[in-house]
């Protein structure tokens, strides 16, 4: 179980998360909703350690930064290195004696190429099998269905289905309201950097007609003067 | 002429700038030192090679060749009109030409001059220029990621110090070899020169002193497998200057162990021109280096504890 009390983070004198009180258990998904800058990545970089902040985050197993996954929404690729030494990285930096990728290759990636050529979709697919390599117990995915094709987003279904059912904790974002409402059992909207409101499965459309409310949608038919 | 140009070259002065501020250094005092350094080296690479007008003038030609680059290119070629676009390609060119076309008017090397600015003149004109998608073997692919891209990057350095070396073993010139031995040592070290964005710090489940050891113990071992060849030709051939290889060697290995720490003496950000100077000084004074490691390991350590815990 992760365990988040009192979350702040600040940049410079900005605050861009305020006192976040979240548990994720084992063995479910979750899925934070927003706008653009309401803070999710913030609070998705502070959970896996990539950002200092203020408040506590306990994890009940081994440190958390070292059973936690991040699919970061820009995913930055060295020159000049393929596919294969990519998920050679990922697997070193945990230990792991891996070296055949190919049964791992799930997405069918031409590995022996250098990641840095391959489309917008297919870094993500990479990145994503990096992770699933990894064994990874925590999985925070970063608009994991952004940029992929219609048979892999729902490959990705698939996978974060089965991760639930291994006991993992997901923790993931999108802009399709769609997926998150097949793959999430608690949904979490985070506005200006609070936590506004929290519901699990079968009261997502509460919080989807919220947003609806605050989209761009009712400002636009202000801005155009329609009734 | 509309404010299209005069905005462009205005914002790449600013980048510029902000470039050298990002280094730690003024940055007005960073470009005149830039221009001296320049001039200096210059200066020197012309009194001690010979022939090098044709060398300096290739070196002008591609670096202008890097701003061919397609994906760059595609980019102007979106935002701007087709003649300011024309017109900004060709002014960029000549003026990073500029600077080495005055050195060689004023070395009267006049031919070279003018075709270093006929080469970029046409460069101006090549826009496709995109690194190959083919994939260069690396015998370092088991310990991503320095080495494997380091050693792809720059291969051809590889090549030439290998075929000079036996050039130099058949015309009996030992310090040319040993100069070339301790350059490889100089190329591995290179790889290292970038700090890498901080995910990919974080993805390793070790203390920072275990990710430093093992970051370490990779370079070493590589970077020994590199300059290998070239000892064993030159103790082969020289066996009576057998020690003035390996104390290439011992130095090479301080330069490596230097490198890799001072990589992460800047970390999250890149490494600093302080840190860089140190180092500098450390490479010109190999003992200090025995001063210098444990310096960096420290500061290398207390910048890595935020993000490996």
């Amino acid at each position: 179980m992760i365990n988040i009390q009192s979350l702040s983070k600040y940049y410079g004198r900005h605050k861009v998360l305020s006192d976040i009180d979240l548990v994720f258990n084992k063995g479910e998904v979750y899925g934070i909703v927003g706008e653009n800058g309401a803070g999710k990545t913030t609070l998705f970089k502070c959970i896996a350690g990539l950002e200092d902040f203020e408040g506590t985050i306990s994890y009940d197993g081994s440190t958390l930064k070292n059973v936690t996954g991040y699919l970061p929404t820009e995913l930055f690729f060295f020159s000049k290195m393929t596919g294969q030494e990519y998920l050679q990285l990922l697997s070193n930096a945990r230990n792991l004696t891996n070296t055949d990728f190919k049964s791992s290759n799930i997405f069918d990636l031409p590995l022996s190429e250098y990641a840095e050529n391959y489309s917008t979709g297919m870094k993500k697919k990479l990145a994503l099998t990096g992770l699933l390599i990894q064994k990874n117990e925590v999985f925070i995915l970063d608009e994991p269905f952004n940029g992929v094709d219609i048979h892999s987003n729902l490959i990705i279904k698939e996978i974060i289905a089965k991760l639930k059912q291994l006991g993992k904790i997901v923790i993931m974002s999108s802009h399709i309201f769609s997926t998150l409402n097949d793959s999430c059992d608690h949904l979490h909207y985070l506005k200006n950097g609070h936590i506004k409101a929290s519901v699990a499965k079968g009261g997502f459309e509460q919080i989807e007609e919220e947003m609806k409310g605050e989209s761009v949608g009712s400002r636009l038919i202000d801005l155009l003067n329609l009734d | 002429m509309n404010g299209a140009m005069p905005a462009y070259f205005g914002l790449q002065y600013k980048r510029l700038l902000r470039s050298i501020k990002d280094f730690g250094m003024n940055p007005y005092l960073g470009m005149v030192l830039a221009a001296l350094l320049f001039f200096w080296l210059s200066k020197t690479l012309f009194s001690r090679i010979a022939y090098f007008q044709y060398y300096y003038a290739a070196a002008a030609l591609f670096m202008v060749l890097q701003l061919s680059e397609t994906r760059r290119n595609d980019f102007l070629k979106n935002i701007y009109t087709k003649t300011n676009y024309a017109r900004l390609r060709l002014l960029e060119n000549l003026l990073l030409v500029f600077p080495f076309v005055i050195f060689l008017v004023v070395r009267g090397f006049y031919i070279c001059a003018t075709g270093a600015i006929t080469g970029s003149l046409i460069c101006s004109f090549y826009n496709k220029f995109s690194r190959s998608a083919f994939v260069i073997p690396s015998p370092f692919s088991k310990q991503p990621f320095e080495f494997t891209t380091g050693f792809r990057k720059y291969y051809p350095a590889f090549i030439v110090i290998y075929a000079v070396t036996a050039i130099a073993v058949v015309v009996g010139n030992f310090y040319l070899g040993a100069f070339l031995d301790l350059l490889c040592w100089l190329v591995c070290m290179n790889f290292y020169s970038t700090t890498e964005p901080s995910y990919y710090v974080w993805i390793h489940a070790q203390s920072p002193k275990e990710f430093l050891t093992g970051k370490i113990k990779t370079a070493l071992r590589y970077s020994f497998i590199s300059s290998l060849p070239l000892a064993i030709v030159l103790c082969a051939c020289f066996p009576a200057k057998a020690w003035v290889v390996a104390v290439i060697c011992f130095c090479g290995l301080l330069y490596m162990t230097a490198g890799v720490l001072l990589k992460y003496t800047g970390y999250p950000k890149q490494i600093s021109l302080p840190a860089t100077i140190i180092a500098g000084i450390g490479i010109i004074i190999p003992p200090l280096l025995l001063f210098v490691i444990p310096f960096f390991y420290n500061r290398a350590i207390q910048k890595l504890t935020s993000t490996l815990k």
